[in-house]
């Protein structure tokens, strides 16, 4: 039984505000959806940038360049390790790109003008490239130049990077900064807040001193060095030093093969392969690289081969 | 009874208005969604077109990085023939992929001419009865190829020679 005197009019206003509401709230969440993937693609677009400024090094033994970003980026560079898996993700918001370039940076990449500067690693036959990224002010302060090592690293630091071979500031107003010691004392004295960060080096081994921890870690050769100066921690620094690792392994590997090889087609340097063979199994060598008589052994054998007019293996 | 047939009346002409609304509503939600169809069709071409963009930078790219990788490399612009013998990807098959994608790599010796056509280098036939080498083949075949090709100085160690040859990468997408 249908009513007199009902009105359609009420039911029409509630079937059109409920159907303009969803219709609206659709179009709403679309937009922003579409803005959101925009915003992503923009961010992406930015790390892959930067991803690609790092790939026009990689034939590069050593090289500098300013990298100017399209915008004022947050990247951070961080070494993850998903299943045993390390990687270097290069991050900006929800937009990431993971490599295995043995990437470091000492903090947020918020400049809009960053410094990427790369060194081979050579131990003694090319490894891989470090790389490493700073904001354009950050400044590298070295306790003093005396002694190789200290020398080195002063000297060896590109000029474009802000460096002083003193340490005569305020590290409480030391925001972000790098402070490298050569004295272990004065290192763990200037543990202080902030985002300044505070590392002893000597000849074999590298420590972090943060507020409440102190991580200490060997390092091979200069350019991983570097890359503990440039890790933004201790625990940066160790995944990156065994992503390099691996990578050392697997070039061991080639070059084993390759001196075997060498070795059973030429009589008259066959010792000499075999020497570099046994070498470069060693687990020793594998294991802990950083013994330079193993490197330099290496070296030595490598010259006697052209000494000898045999090829050469590196 | 005149009365209930004008009630009926009003009834169906009220039905038949709402009727058309609803029409009205279903036909503009059709309009909407086929703007929406034709809105990401052409959006997901134009995401398609540059991922190919980006595959072309990168098949670029990549030649340079293969050449200068240090797994295989002899130098500035070189390609250590014993190196690439014995460079297999499928050890640190993470690495690898990342590094080469699905691009499948392969030099083959032009000058001095080989002896042999098509036959591939492994440690048997090397240095004489082969002409190319493969250094990836981890790919997933796809209809879809693009193919670049470069120069490139091959070393031979044994004899401390050098050939020329040719970097072939077929990008599948």
């Amino acid at each position: 039984m249908e009513k007199r005197g009902v009105s359609m009019f009420p039911f029409v206003l509630i079937f059109v505000i409920i159907a303009g509401a969803v219709i609206l709230f659709f179009f709403f969440g679309f937009s922003k959806d579409i803005l959101r993937q925009g915003k992503t693609l923009n961010n992406l677009e930015i790390v892959n940038l930067l991803d690609r400024k790092l790939d026009s090094f990689t034939l590069a033994k050593n090289a500098i360049n300013t990298f100017d970003m399209p915008a004022k980026p947050e990247i951070k560079i961080n070494c993850t390790d998903e299943f045993g898996k390390k990687k270097t993700r290069i991050q900006f918001k929800e937009a990431k790109r993971d490599t295995y370039k043995l990437i470091v940076a000492p903090g947020l990449l918020k400049e809009k003008r960053l410094i990427g500067w790369t060194l081979a690693w050579e131990y003694p036959f090319k490894i891989d490239n470090f790389y490493y990224l700073a904001n354009d002010n950050v400044i590298f302060y070295f306790q003093g130049t005396s002694g190789n090592l200290a020398n080195m690293l002063f000297n060896n630091l590109p000029q474009r990077f802000k460096k002083f071979s003193t340490i005569n500031v305020d590290l409480n107003r030391a925001n972000e900064n790098v402070f490298v010691y050569y004295n272990e004392v004065d290192a763990r004295n200037s543990r202080f807040g902030g985002n300044a960060k505070v590392i002893f080096v000597d000849n074999n081994k590298v420590v972090f001193f943060d507020r409440e921890t102190e991580i200490s870690e060997e390092y091979w050769g200069l350019p991983m060095l570097y890359s503990a100066i440039f890790a933004e921690n201790g625990h940066e620094y160790k995944c990156i030093k065994n992503m390099a690792h691996k990578r050392l392994k697997a070039m061991s590997e080639i070059y084993k093969k390759k001196a075997d090889y060498l070795g059973r087609n030429n009589q008259e340097c066959r010792y000499v392969y075999s020497q570099i063979y046994a070498h470069l199994s060693d687990n020793n060598f594998l294991d802990r690289p950083l013994d330079s008589r193993y490197n330099a052994v290496l070296v030595q054998l490598n010259q006697q081969l052209n000494g000898n007019k045999c090829p050469a293996l590196f | 009874m005149e009365i209930n047939a004008l009630h009926y009346f009003k009834m169906k002409r009220a039905q038949v208005q709402f009727m058309e609304m609803v029409f009205v509503l279903l036909i503009l939600i059709i309009i909407i969604f086929i703007g929406m169809f034709f809105y990401f069709s052409f959006s997901l071409k134009n995401i398609e077109e540059r991922g190919e963009e980006l595959t072309d930078i990168d098949a670029t790219v990549i030649i340079d990085s293969v050449i200068g990788l240090p797994e295989i490399s002899c130098g500035v612009n070189c390609i250590d023939t014993v190196k690439v013998l014995y460079l297999n990807p499928e050890n640190d098959a993470d690495y690898y992929k990342y590094l080469f994608k699905n691009m499948k790599i392969t030099i083959k010796k032009i000058y001095p001419g080989p002896t042999t056509r098509d036959v591939r280098c492994i440690v048997d036939n090397y240095p004489l009865d082969c002409d190319y080498f493969v250094v990836n083949e981890m790919v997933k075949i796809t209809p879809k190829k693009e193919v670049i090709q470069n120069a490139v100085p091959l070393y031979y160690p044994l004899n401390k020679e050098y050939a020329f040859g040719l970097i072939r990468i077929e990008v599948f997408k």
